[in-house]
């Protein structure tokens, strides 16, 4: 599962930022985009941590993916746009979400010259050490 | 804001031996069928290869390894796709032959992305194909990249020289590893000299001269012509001289 990589470079920069202190909360946040299964991830999180002997605690934050037109300026929220996909399509913008852009065109005037202005992928949000 | 993928990219590119980014300052002066040869040129030699096309715009190696739309195996990460005996990714087999207009911001936050979450088997070589340029995919690579080494590519002309000159004075400033220069598209001994004098002028060594091959084009899409073309017959002359 793609999952297991992302939570595995989650726990690795955790490690790595901590540079040896204690993780008393780390805020994961996780952009609607990538469509990550949250079970799945929270499990390989779970896992990860205790293999690595991580401490702490880890918080999911699901962030709503927000896209806006560079031609016409119109804002639109990804989950109006994601019922119109088939599965290989959301699969693939689950893999590489800046994929969305073969896929997903403005609803107003239909150009591809979008940004992704939140809710792209995982990232850690905020990072407290003990 | 911490981007966690960051903190993968080396340990992901762990397992292979040496990576090698074909590169160049100026578009058309043969990266992709570098590449590409280069990569089955060291698999006949019997090394194990991937091939990764950083050109996330406008993919093209796909085509010289007929590779098919469809997308890869996930386990723990994504697969590489194995084809023609190549290890090989690129975003073709997940958008096929739609367009893909990316910014800058996010051409690199893709290129990370399949940097990080890649799971490459164990390598002799990772070929990268990169678009041609100075600017996000190879600030990119050489930003993220410890191990990487440039294989640049040049024709015997004055507007490639240029292109390549600015490159090479990118790359040097970085201090990145260049392996050496390739003057690709080479049709007599006169422009061999001139990509000679070039190297010298460079400082970069010329590790292989390629002539310009009629041929090529009507090769493509046939992996057995395509080897039996005096192009990647050079090629392999020149994995030959990589070969550990």
């Amino acid at each position: 599962m793609h999952e297991w990589a992302l939570a595995e470079a989650v726990i690795e920069a955790l490690i790595r930022c901590s540079k040896g202190k204690e993780v008393q909360v780390g805020t994961v946040a996780i952009g609607e985009l990538q469509q990550v299964d949250l079970r799945v991830f929270e499990y390989a999180l779970k896992i990860l941590m205790r293999e690595r002997g991580l401490k702490g605690g880890i918080k999911l934050v699901v962030e709503k993916a927000l896209l806006k037109c560079r031609e016409c300026g119109y804002e639109w929220l990804w989950e109006d746009t994601v019922k119109e996909l088939d599965e290989p399509s959301r699969e693939a913008i689950h893999f590489i979400p800046e994929l969305v852009h073969a896929f997903v065109k403005c609803p107003n005037c239909g150009s591809r010259d979008y940004d992704i202005i939140k809710g792209r992928g995982v990232y850690i949000r905020e990072l407290k050490l003990v | 804001m911490i981007d966690p993928r960051l903190y993968v990219v080396n340990e992901r590119l762990s397992r292979v031996g040496t990576i090698l980014a074909v590169a160049s300052g100026k578009g058309g002066v043969g990266k992709t069928l570098i590449s590409s040869a280069l990569a089955l040129a060291l698999r006949d030699l019997g090394l194990k290869v991937g091939l990764l096309d950083l050109d996330v715009n406008c993919p093209n190696c796909h085509i010289i390894l007929g590779v098919k739309e469809g997308l890869p195996k996930e386990e723990r990460g994504i697969l590489p796709i194995e084809v023609n005996g190549l290890s090989f990714l690129s975003v073709y087999p997940f958008v096929g032959r739609r367009a893909l207009p990316l910014r800058g911001g996010e051409k690199v936050s893709a290129i990370t992305e399949m940097l990080a979450v890649t799971k490459w088997p164990k390598l002799n070589y990772l070929i990268m194909d990169l678009p041609p340029g100075t600017d996000d995919e190879l600030l990119e690579v050489i930003k993220s990249i410890d191990n990487v080494n440039f294989l640049v590519v040049t024709t015997p002309s004055q507007l490639s020289f240029e292109s390549v000159t600015r490159l090479v004075g990118i790359l040097k400033e970085r201090k990145a590893r260049i392996k050496g220069l390739i003057g690709n598209m080479v049709k007599s001994v006169e422009e061999m000299r001139r990509v000679e004098g070039f190297a010298y002028e460079l400082g970069v060594e010329l590790i292989a001269t390629i002539s310009y091959d009629l041929y090529i084009e009507q090769a493509l899409g046939n992996l057995t012509t395509f080897k039996s073309t005096n192009f990647f017959k050079e090629v392999l002359k020149l994995a030959r001289k990589l070969k550990p």
